[in-house]
């Protein structure tokens, strides 16, 4: 992109004022054919976030139908929470570590008897409330059984609010 | 002398233009905002519909929706005509534009127009003229000071352009000596030097140009949108408009445009006009003729009247989202200092070359 100099004289050309019209209208006209959009026609495209890197995908893409279904655990990623499991077994422990350091209250724990022969206790209920979450990943930090991650799915979308508070059910991820 | 047929047939013409016409500024809505949108390398609405074809659909379903608001100090009256003084002139003078050849039928000839006046080109600028007053009552009507001013701007932005406009296409008639349209667009089949078609752009180079720069002007369009100019003004002379009252001024601008490009083609690129097609086919200077049924000249004709008046419609939208606003000041230095003398020696010109028998 050029800019105006100031300095500059202005000559005939400019003062005639048609020429430089036409010349804009080039500029302008050079847009429109071309043919990279930056805008991303976004349900059907997404950004992802897969490591640092930021990519379009596009809609008849396989990755893109893979991370909508199931959404990958990336680095440096604070999308849509998951608990993992370890084929049946889910791995957290209800220590509550993560409710506790919650700034804004979003989790909320009840344990029960584990059924993990090396485990005492297991979440009975894991309610996770979307609409206060801020997504800082504190909770993710701060577990010692490494059983809740975040994704990079950041489409959250929801018609009414308790589907936006997620159970131990819905943030089930299973790890092979 | 007329008959029934005749009758039915014009009747029916009005109501296919006007059909025509609306959907024309229909469409032209969302060609807007589609071609804006690419030309800043965005996408634009193509969600409703196959490439949001029935977003104006939507648009017009929403304006019909939206609670319809009279300020309370308005002046009532005023205030609901003002809308329709600028729509209803917007779409009247669409009628005296021909698009295409007189068709001759057994016992009957057809003009394509649906009123071949003998004042064609007095009639666009006298009832165009009246599409001003709806921009300046709706501004006045409003009781809003940024309505006023938006108002105020289109009076005078209207006395600055009008005049050297109308001096541009005196050129025009002085060239093709006649005010009817359908006329001037035939004259501007015939040929100049035995092989250049007499087209309005070749014989009017200098009135072109001043007629195109007066016709954005009054049309209220960029570069020249300052009664509206919603960066100074907020939304100018309709800031106060809402739902279909508002959608009526919307609905005028584009009419006006749809009419200034239906002009600028009749007057400057030969209307309905095939370079050397005759009413009987292609006839080529010195090398022969291709024969051709009268409808599918008819055809031909109408289509490349659609082809100009489309590619003005783009170049209107063009220059929107190319060039920036003039500021007030410079807009009437434009029109007073610079185009009416311009205009003024246009018309001298072209009376020295009909003199010396150029033209």
């Amino acid at each position: 992109m050029t800019t105006g100099d100031r300095n500059k004289r202005y000559g005939l050309r400019e003062a005639v004022y048609l020429i430089e019209i036409v010349r804009g209208l080039g500029v302008t006209i050079r847009h429109f054919f071309r043919r990279r959009k930056f805008a991303m026609n976004y349900p059907e495209e997404k950004l992802s976030i897969v490591g640092n890197t930021k990519q379009i995908i596009k809609t008849m893409d396989k990755d893109a139908q893979r991370l909508s279904e199931r959404p990958e655990i990336v680095m440096n990623a604070r999308g849509k929470h998951k608990l993992l499991f370890d084929g049946d077994l889910i791995r957290c422990v209800a220590c509550k570590m993560c409710e506790t350091v919650c700034p804004f209250f979003a989790i909320y724990i009840e344990p029960e008897e584990s059924r993990d022969p090396r485990k005492e206790r297991a979440p009975k209920v894991f309610e996770l409330d979307l609409t206060r979450c801020a997504y800082c990943g504190y909770c993710v930090e701060a577990c010692p059984e490494n059983a809740i991650t975040m994704t990079s799915d950041y489409s959250l979308i929801a018609k009414q609010r308790p589907e936006l508070v997620l159970q131990k059910e819905t943030l089930k991820r299973v790890i092979e | 002398m007329v008959d029934h047929v005749t009758v039915l047939i014009y009747a029916l013409m009005c109501v296919v233009v006007f059909a025509v016409l609306l959907t024309t500024v229909a469409f032209l809505t969302l060609a807007e905002r589609r071609i804006s949108a690419f030309m800043q390398d965005r996408l634009g609405p193509n969600r409703v519909g196959p490439w949001g074809l029935l977003q104006p659909v939507a648009d017009g379903i929403k304006f019909i929706m939206k609670e319809d608001i009279v300020p309370r100090e308005a002046n009532r009256l005023l205030y609901i005509v003002a809308p329709l003084m600028t729509i209803v002139p917007a779409l009247l003078t669409f009628a005296v534009v021909p698009f295409g050849h007189d068709l001759f039928l057994p016992g009957r000839v057809i003009n394509f127009q649906i009123a071949n006046f003998n004042v064609g080109i007095l009639y666009i600028f006298a009832i165009a003229a009246m599409g001003i007053f709806g921009i300046i009552i709706g501004g006045w009507a409003s009781n809003n000071k940024y309505s006023l001013l938006g108002g105020l701007r289109s009076a005078s932005q209207f006395i600055s352009y009008e005049i050297a406009m109308s001096l541009a296409v005196i050129g025009v008639l002085m060239v093709y000596g006649s005010l009817r349209l359908n006329n001037i667009a035939q004259y501007q089949g015939s040929l100049w030097f035995g092989f250049l078609p007499k087209w309005g752009i070749l014989v009017q180079p200098l009135g072109f140009i001043i007629f195109i720069v007066s016709v954005y002007a009054e049309t209220n369009r960029v570069p020249f949108d300052l009664p509206e100019a919603e960066a100074e003004l907020v939304g100018g002379y309709h800031t106060e408009y809402s739902s279909m009252k508002f959608a009526f001024f919307f609905m005028g601008e584009y009419a006006n445009m749809i009419t200034a490009s239906a002009l600028l083609a009749t007057l400057y690129f030969g209307g309905w006009q095939v370079p050397y097609l005759h009413n009987i086919g292609f006839i080529f200077p010195g090398m022969g003729m291709l024969a051709m049924p009268q409808w599918l000249v008819a055809i031909i004709e109408v289509l490349s009247f659609a082809v100009k008046v489309g590619f003005f419609l783009f170049l209107f939208l063009w220059v929107r989202w190319t060039l920036p606003r003039f500021r007030f000041d410079q807009l009437t230095d434009l029109g007073w200092k610079v185009l009416i003398p311009l205009a003024l020696l246009n018309v001298v010109i072209t009376a020295v070359l009909i003199v010396l028998r150029v033209l």
